[in-house]
């Protein structure tokens, strides 16, 4: 479940609405824009098999992710862009502590519209994603920020847009290689977000401020690692959380959004410490 | 008539010709129809590309009801295919434009059109029930809405052509 954390930044790879779920939209930001948020995942609960049990060093693992998520459109249909994360990561246990900081691993991607269906104050659209995640991150040391491999990311986006109300979906799959004398599981992705414009009740002329609220379950299952031939039995395993979150677009240019995440369901693999819970707060900023 | 009588009538008639004659016949409103816009803060990308085509001002996006605003430049040709361009260049689908305005009713050949104060043509007129129940006011001023028509295949005149929805003369304006 360690390693889930480097891949914390495919989750915060969503842009535009909805917090945690890519969206086929690519829009809201031109293009030209920035996102950046602060991520904190915090485990505390040792499990094993899915079931809690008493862990003898007490141990606690938070981690920090701060990504700078730069998309630019080359068409309306077809964008680039890069994701750019900093990662701080601490294990507190009665044994000592350890920590590290530094960037974390980076991704490059290339998203593609298939499909898009518009109506008056409506649109469904399909798109397709693919990514490289670099070996940008130090993959040494007991807390490694990065991976040490190039691993592969593809994804199906799609969302349907009426009104008030955003439905989305999202299905990913990514492909980890061999870094550093060991190689990750691999690793599906599913997410699903509804979406809803709070306030105003009727928005009529743009610019106006708007509250979104949102609700998603983000799930993941992993495979184990292996290194040298053998796997990991404490590796890997399954994750869905519960991710509520709310939004305020200030203006044309602007806005700010945080959510909570909470697991309805986790199972890794082995002996792991499971999740307690993530939150996040963030900002998309249009810079030009 | 002596001299000065003579100045003094040409004076008062140059005058009542001003007077009597309408100024500023042009395109007034363009309302174009956006369909997918669905997200308020993706509108950005759609008012940006609109700003940057000429013979426009600032547009009036109405998210609620899918339609952008905007109020030509006096004196300048709006490029309704530029308009089109930019809707879909930001991402969302154009459909219908409407326009509203003032002009006058000239015959050409064999169709109709719409010509400006100074005769600049402004459309070719679509052949449909309005355009019949306003024939009796070419060369008047009209006050009218319409429907810019998609160019037919291999059609590539600077004019467009224009359907009527509504349209009426305008009170105390005489043929030329």
């Amino acid at each position: 479940m360690l390693a889930g954390l480097l891949l914390v930044p495919v989750a915060g790879r969503a842009q535009g609405p909805p917090i945690h779920t890519d969206t086929p939209i690519m829009l809201g930001l031109d293009g030209r824009g920035v996102r950046t948020f602060l991520k904190v995942v915090r485990m505390n609960e040792l499990l094993r098999d899915g079931t809690r049990i008493s862990d003898p060093l007490d141990r606690t693992m938070t981690a920090l992710v701060y990504p700078i998520v730069v998309p630019v459109n080359l068409t309306p249909t077809t964008q680039i862009g890069v994701i750019a994360p900093f990662v701080t990561r601490r294990l507190e246990s009665n044994a000592g502590d350890v920590s590290s900081s530094g960037p974390g691993d980076a991704t490059v991607f290339l998203k593609q519209l298939l499909v898009q269906v518009d109506r008056r104050a409506e649109t469904f659209r399909l798109a397709v994603k693919g990514g490289v995640k670099l070996p940008t991150g130090d993959e040494t040391g007991p807390l490694a920020l990065g991976s040490g491999s190039v691993d592969y990311r593809f994804n199906a986006l799609a969302g349907w847009i009426k009104s008030r109300w955003g439905f989305y979906g999202e299905a990913g799959y990514a492909l980890n290689t061999n870094g550093a004398g060991v190689e990750r599981g691999d690793r599906f992705a599913y997410n699903a977000a509804v979406g809803y414009r709070l306030l105003p009740a009727h928005y009529t002329h743009y610019p106006q401020p708007q509250l979104n609220i949102y609700l998603e379950l983000n799930g993941s299952v992993a495979g184990r690692s292996t290194a040298g031939g053998a796997e990991n039995p404490d590796t890997g395993g399954s994750l869905l959380l519960l991710s509520p979150g709310v939004q305020y677009v200030g203006g044309r240019r602007w806005l700010l959004e945080a959510s909570v995440q909470v697991p309805v369901l986790d199972e890794p693999n082995g002996t792991q410490l499971g999740t307690g819970w993530a939150a996040i707060l963030g900002t998309r900023v249009l810079v030009f | 008539m002596n001299q000065p009588m003579r100045a003094l009538t040409g004076a008062i008639l140059a005058a009542a010709l001003l007077w009597a004659t309408p100024a500023g016949a042009q395109i007034k409103r363009v309302v174009v129809r956006v369909d997918g816009l669905s997200c308020p803060f993706c509108a950005y990308s759609l008012e940006k590309g609109i700003k940057r085509v000429k013979g426009t001002g600032g547009p009036v996006i109405n998210v609620e009801k899918g339609v952008v605003t905007l109020t030509p430049i006096t004196g300048q040709r709006v490029r309704f295919d530029d308009l089109r361009a930019a809707v879909s260049k930001a991402g969302f689908t154009p459909r219908e434009v409407r326009v509203e305005g003032v002009g006058r009713i000239e015959s050409v050949g064999d169709r109709y059109a719409l010509v400006s104060e100074d005769d600049r043509r402004l459309f070719f007129l679509a052949p449909n029930e309005v355009l019949s129940g306003v024939l009796s006011a070419a060369g008047r001023i009209i006050e009218f809405n319409g429907t810019l028509v998609d160019r037919k295949a291999g059609e590539d005149s600077a004019v467009r052509t224009l359907a009527l929805v509504a349209a009426a003369a305008r009170e105390g304006t005489d043929a030329k």
